[in-house]
């Protein structure tokens, strides 16, 4: 049986900064929140999903889980894993815990700092969440391929597989294939 | 001194060759089964979807396992599409199984079960040669065949394992956890076409020939020119 090399599993790691909360504290308000561009993402009613992009976390070698639940105001309607809605909804939001991100609200061009400042996340080329980058920086792949540069101007783009990597290097995953419809 | 430069060259090319060689270590996280499966305990395929009675069954019965003793995580696969950025794995139930109870287990090993239409896959399951010969369904509604599979397998290896559970009664029919029985789901609609068709019969037996009805409709509307007050029987009624 041949499958690709880079097909080695990998754990989430042990402590909290390997399971960051879904929601900052503007978000859990469901207050106005700055995208890098400058304009507010605002909470408002669910709205459709216009793409959707895939994000992966890995610090020191092991896996950071991505929540669901980001960009949901409290109260959540849950379904076992899935997050079905909640108080109001950002345009950036996650439904499940499997890195897929749900893009909404018309046009924009959203970018992974827009996604890390709904989630309450610190992102730089210095921190990715909660490790400290140390003097390689945070690297960033997309669809397999290296982002020079600040990682929180990566677009999100529809069907994007956004690698984000501090400590150890873990050779990225350059494709991921969507649910239907998303 | 160029004696060590050369030692220096050769074990410089040494290392360079074994970087080349070696197998690109890493990457996952990237299959939404297992980012699933730490929150719950079973994980359904996107496309085709199980019904909703199946999935209860298999929540159900993994909660009862769990109770038994018997704590078990079940992925059921039915498309290239519910392994992400793992695609490669469709179609490889045991390789499959063992790469997901890697990725799910922490304190201690995860029992781990993988259906997909081309066979099971089984992980950290002692007696796992219960489920040996266990025929895959893939017959529908949607994933049910695979999700009826699941229950199967759950119910051999708790078993197997000395903590025996059953499997829950699945109603047939998407979102068929409404209890209605699938004789009355199915067998009520095909009844009514019977008896409208038997209705449609007779009434066309009754009703005079199809030229005649055009000629009465006629009739109808010149009398209506001829009588502003007169309405056409046709005519909806205010």
């Amino acid at each position: 049986m041949r499958l690709p090399p880079s097909y080695q599993p990998r754990s989430i790691g042990r402590g909290p900064a390997f399971r960051p909360p879904p929601l900052g504290a503007a978000a859990r308000a469901g207050r106005p929140i700055r995208a890098l561009g400058g304009a507010d993402l605002r909470c408002g009613p669910l709205s459709r999903t216009r793409f959707a992009a895939h994000v992966e976390l890995f610090a020191h070698g092991r896996v950071v889980a991505i929540p669901a639940g980001i960009g949901v105001a409290p109260p959540l309607r849950r379904d076992g894993a899935r997050v079905l809605g909640g108080r109001c909804s950002y345009p950036l939001r996650s439904s499940e815990p499997t890195g897929v991100i749900e893009v909404s609200g018309g046009g924009g061009r959203p970018v992974l700092g827009d996604l890390f400042a709904v989630w309450g996340q610190p992102l730089s080329l210095a921190r990715l969440a909660g490790f400290a980058a140390g003097p390689g920086g945070v690297r960033a792949y997309v669809d397999g391929h290296r982002h020079a540069g600040d990682p929180r101007r990566v677009a999100l783009s529809p069907h994007a597989q956004i690698v984000l990597e501090v400590g150890g290097f873990v050779p990225p995953h350059p494709v991921y294939r969507f649910p239907p419809g998303r | 001194m160029a004696a060590s430069w050369a030692i220096r060259f050769v074990a410089l090319g040494a290392a360079c060759a074994a970087v080349a060689v070696l197998p690109a270590s890493a990457a996952a996280d990237a299959d939404p089964a297992s980012d699933t499966l730490l929150v719950q305990n079973v994980f359904t395929p996107y496309s085709p979807q199980v019904s909703q009675s199946m999935s209860k069954a298999l929540t159900d019965i993994t909660a009862q396992a769990q109770r038994a003793g018997f704590p078990i995580k079940v992925a059921i696969v039915a498309g290239p599409t519910d392994l992400g950025g793992v695609p490669d794995m469709f179609g490889k139930p045991q390789p499959y199984a063992s790469f997901l109870a890697s990725e799910i287990s922490f304190n201690r090993k995860q029992p781990t079960l993988v259906v997909m239409p081309a066979g099971i896959g089984t992980a950290n399951i002692p007696s796992a040669s219960a489920v040996a010969g266990l025929h895959v369904s893939t017959a529908g509604p949607g994933a049910d065949g695979l999700g009826q599979t699941a229950l199967s397998a759950i119910e051999r290896l708790s078993a197997a394992n000395g903590h025996p559970v059953k499997a829950p009664k699945v109603s047939s029919g998407r979102g068929g956890s409404s209890g209605v029985s699938p004789v009355l789901a199915f067998g009520a609609p095909v009844g009514l076409i019977i008896v409208a068709a038997l209705l449609i019969g007779l009434g066309r037996r009754r009703l005079p020939e199809d030229d005649e009805l055009e000629r009465d409709e006629t009739d109808e509307d010149e009398l209506a020119e001829q009588e502003p007050g007169r309405r056409p029987e046709h005519e909806p009624r205010p």
